[in-house]
């Protein structure tokens, strides 16, 4: 049997281990419900959804009602009865086109979150069993892991991914802190760069670094190495009315470079009370979609 | 919105557009120059009053010129190509190739054709 090597991917509370070949090509929705799509190369792979709820679900009923509303789409005629893969989790194969395209899902308790994945193309079954058992889900009020696209940062739970945008060259992902439901009190921005080497054009990283700064915005630096650099930058109020009261907008900036895989990634941080630390990860930011077989430091 | 046939990137490859001619800068840079523009009727006046240019000319950066010297390759190799020269994932380099391609194609500066 051939193993390959896999790298973990982290989204919204769900990480998983994929196939080294394997990238995330879309991802939808939020914490509560969502969706990532996967594909290699131009093959899509897989689909998988989250959802959490209170209630247990009734995982075979589950399986057989997307499987019908998925029938078509994956040129099957019928739907195999449900295997058990344990006691949270289950499988059905969409039966009768080309081949077999399989549907699995599990339910995680801790974290009240039913997985669904559903095979884009025919994959057998070994590989998606070993996919969904090595699945893992944050509970709400865990720490989690967010490693996608190359960004690889821990956050604590307050935290909630408002966005992801991916372009070719950078990728950018913005978090809100939520210090009750409805009031955010601090924003976080992290960027990667391509092209790093390009970006800079032979400066050192704190002077690439100073540059963000707006020429009304006082710098004060935190730290300068010549791979990594943080800076802090005060400057006067965003609208006339926190000026009038005396308000200044401050921001810290963190920028660190991967020199293997020349890229730059910054850290931008800003709201009320603590910002956070520099998040960089020590080792090598693994990624899906190159055929590494690491895992960061710290992670489980 | 109009689409244009399935083309095989192992198949297609880029190649300057008729009467484009490429010149290379003291930087060592390419320079596009586009065919003369000749707008005609109601055009030729706007075009006058507006003082648009006689013909379209692009400077390329680094990349762009790294790329437009690789014409002669199929797209799915020159996508190869970028992606190891930059580093980039497989889907980077073929993302970034489109989205210049398209530019280029926009002004009339570049076109797609089937590899000899």
């Amino acid at each position: 049997m051939i193993i390959k090597a896999t790298a973990r991917c982290s989204w919204q509370g769900v990480s998983h281990d994929l196939p080294s070949t394997w990238e995330v090509v879309g991802s939808y929705g939020g914490w509560k419900r969502g969706q990532i799509l996967v594909a290699e190369d131009r093959q899509p792979r897989l689909a998988i959804s989250w959802n959490r709820h209170q209630a247990r679900p009734d995982l075979d009923r589950t399986l057989v009602k997307v499987a019908r509303r998925h029938l078509r789409e994956a040129g099957a005629r019928s739907i195999a009865p449900v295997q058990a893969w344990g006691p949270d989790a289950g499988a059905v194969a969409m039966v009768g086109g080309v081949s077999e395209i399989l549907l699995a899902a599990r339910w995680y308790p801790e974290a009240r979150t039913t997985l669904i994945w559903r095979q884009l193309s025919a994959g057998g079954t070994g590989l998606l069993r070993r996919i969904t058992d090595a699945t893992t889900v944050c509970t709400d009020g865990e720490p989690v892991p967010w490693r996608i696209h190359g960004l690889d940062l821990t956050l604590e739970p307050e935290w909630r991914s408002e966005g992801l945008q991916v372009l070719a060259g950078m990728v950018r992902g913005v978090w809100f802190r939520y210090r009750n439901p409805r009031t955010v009190d601090h924003v976080l921005v992290m960027r990667r760069y391509a092209c790093a080497s390009l970006i800079l054009a032979g400066a050192p990283l704190m002077t690439w670094l100073r540059r963000q700064a707006d020429e009304r915005e006082t710098v004060t630096v935190l730290n300068d190495a010549v791979d990594q650099a943080g800076i802090v930058c005060e400057g006067p109020g965003k609208t006339l009315w926190r000026r009038l009261r005396g308000r200044r907008e401050q921001r810290v900036l963190h920028a660190w470079l991967d020199p293997d895989a020349d890229r730059l990634t910054v850290q931008e941080t800003c709201g009320r009370g603590t910002a956070p630390i520099c998040l960089r990860q020590q080792g090598p930011s693994p990624r899906c979609g190159t055929p590494q077989n690491q895992e960061a430091p710290g992670h489980p | 919105m109009t689409r244009g046939p399935n083309l095989d990137p192992e198949r297609t490859q880029l190649a300057l557009a008729d009467g484009v001619e490429a010149h290379r800068t003291a930087d060592g840079v390419l320079r596009l120059r586009g065919p003369a523009l000749r707008p005609w009727g109601p055009m030729k006046a706007l075009a006058w009053l507006i003082r648009a240019p006689k013909r379209i000319e692009v400077e390329l950066d680094q990349i762009g010129t790294w790329v437009v010297d690789r014409l002669d390759r199929p797209l799915a190799h020159l996508a190869q190509d970028l992606a190891q020269h930059l580093k980039l994932s497989r889907r980077e380099a073929e993302t970034a190739l489109a989205d210049f391609t398209r530019m280029l194609q926009r002004r009339h500066l570049i076109r797609l054709v089937e590899c000899p």
